[in-house]
Formats: C-alpha cells, sequence, structure tokens
C-alpha cells in the first residue's frame, strides 16, 4: 500500500486493536499484522502519538515479575474510532471514483 | 545482535533525548524483544526485524516533536478554557457589585425622602397645635439628617453609574489578573 496512506491507517488501526481489551505492544503488533503490515519501531511513536491525543491511557502490570506497559483506548479514543465508520463511508465513495470505468 | 547489546547501543543512541523518554523507550524496546522471545521467537532474528538503530532514532525524533506540538496545544486550550471561565466569572462578580450598588443607593433614597416627608408631615400637623421650638429644631435636624442621606445615595448612584464604563472594568481586570496568579 502506499506508505503515505499507510500513514493515516496506522493509528485507527491501533485504536481498532484496543477496542475490546486493553493490550501490549507485541500483542498489538501481532493482532494488526494479521490484516495490515507494522513493524515495531513504527508502533511505539504511533502509541506515544495516541496517548498525547488522550485517545489512549497507559498502565503498567507485573507480568512473570517483570513490568509490562499496557494500552487501554479512552472514551474520546472510542469517539475517534467511531468517526472513522464516516470515514470508511467517504473512502468507499473515493475508491468507486478511482475505480470507476467508462461507460 | 543481542537483546543486551540492542538496547546498549539504543540507549547510546537516544542520548539528546529526555532521560524519561529515553527510559520509556529502552523498556518499550526491552518489553518486545522479551515478549517476542517468550512466544518463541529467535532474538537475532527478532532484533535483526526491527531495523537498524539509526532508523529507529530517526523515526523517533520525528515523532517526539509531534507530541510535542500535541502537547502545546493542549496546553493552550486548557488555558482558553480557563481564561473564559475567569471571564465569566468577572462579569458575574460586576453584575452582582452593580446590583449591589445599585439595591444599596435606592434604599437609602427611599429612606432620605421617607425620612423628610415625615418630618415635615408631622411639623405641619403640629403647627396647628402649637410647635414648640425644641420640636421645630427636632423636625429640622430630623429633615437635615434625613436629605444628608438622600444626596448621600443619590451622589452614590451617580458615582455608580458614571463609573460602569471604566473603574469597573478596571475591578474586572484586576479580578481576572488575580484568578490568572491564582490558577498559575
Amino acid at each position: 500500500m502506499d506508505a503515505q496512506l499507510k500513514k493515516g491507517f496506522l493509528e485507527i488501526l491501533v485504536l481498532a486493536s484496543l477496542k475490546f481489551k486493553a493490550s501490549y505492544g507485541y500483542k498489538i503488533i501481532q493482532d494488526i499484522s494479521q490484516v495490515f503490515e507494522i513493524s515495531e519501531s513504527t508502533l511505539y511513536p504511533i502509541l506515544k502519538r495516541l496517548e498525547a491525543q488522550g485517545l489512549v491511557t497507559t498502565y503498567t502490570e507485573e507480568h512473570q515479575s517483570r513490568l509490562r506497559r499496557y494500552y487501554r483506548i479512552t472514551e474520546e479514543g472510542r469517539v475517534k474510532l467511531s468517526e472513522s465508520q464516516a470515514d470508511f463511508e467517504e473512502i468507499k465513495l473515493i475508491y468507486q471514483y478511482i475505480l470507476r470505468k467508462e461507460d | 545482535m543481542r537483546k543486551r547489546e540492542f538496547l546498549y547501543r539504543l540507549d547510546n543512541a537516544l542520548e539528546s533525548f529526555p532521560n524519561a523518554e529515553r527510559e520509556e523507550i529502552i523498556h518499550y524496546y526491552e518489553e518486545l524483544i522479551q515478549d517476542a522471545l517468550d512466544n518463541g521467537e529467535n532474538e537475532e532474528a527478532f532484533i535483526e526485524k526491527l531495523g537498524s538503530i539509526d532508523k529507529i532514532v530517526r523515526t523517533l525524533k520525528k515523532d517526539s516533536d509531534f507530541v510535542g506540538n500535541v502537547k502545546e496545544k493542549k496546553n493552550f486550550e486548557l488555558k482558553q478554557t480557563f481564561d473564559k471561565g475567569v471571564k465569566i466569572l468577572g462579569r458575574v462578580l460586576i453584575i452582582g457589585a452593580l446590583v449591589l450598588s445599585i439595591f444599596f443607593g435606592v434604599g437609602f433614597s427611599i429612606f432620605g425622602i421617607n425620612g423628610i416627608v415625615r418630618s415635615i408631615i408631622a411639623m405641619v400637623m403640629t403647627i396647628s397645635a402649637q410647635l414648640s421650638v425644641s420640636a421645630t429644631l427636632y423636625y429640622l435636624g430630623n429633615i437635615a439628617v434625613h436629605l444628608g442621606i438622600l444626596l448621600f445615595a443619590i451622589t452614590f448612584i451617580w458615582y455608580v453609574v458614571q463609573n460602569v464604563g471604566t473603574k469597573l472594568e478596571l475591578l474586572y481586570e484586576k479580578i481576572e489578573e488575580l484568578f490568572k496568579k491564582g490558577g498559575k
């Protein structure tokens, strides 16, 4: 996929991965990788961005005697996620136009 | 590269970052690698996959600017909300002061007029039944006192009305300043 387009999707994709359950770095990458290619090094900045915008919060939990950082979606994050529904409709229209055939 | 070497090199490459952020990044990668190992991934292969340390640091630098901007914007929004709150509070206080001033002014005016009218009526009524010197003095004094109160009240109202524009605006600004100082 086009890099520019991909960048726009990543934030919302990471949010979507937290939709049902708080998660942690490695797990988020594994989940997203099923539908979209994401590297470990791109995830961190995205998480920081989401946190700075108040779309996710973090907490630390002990896991096998080490600390693991969890990310949880906030109400604002959920709003943002639901807004992507409208984006989807728009993108659909755009692609219908891009891929239209001559009649 | 093994985990320890990778983290050591990354930490060195993050020298220009604030300490808290540096620690957070290191912790992120440490946790990530450990989780990968726990999941049965090959250590060297996984670290290879993370990409070059140079590239990681470059991406982080670009983004720490973004995060900084967002934080600044948030502070700005917060400040605006706070300013708005102070403005509303200031207006409420001023309107309150104005209402109170007029209330007192009108109250004193009525009190003054009432006293004068009562004294005059009492004097007129007692004139037929011969007004004594002391009684006359009493009533005249009474009139004078109430006239004084009336004049005071009128001047007060006049002052308030005259200064609504300037003095109260100044007061409002003072209040605003006070709250801003309190806010910081």
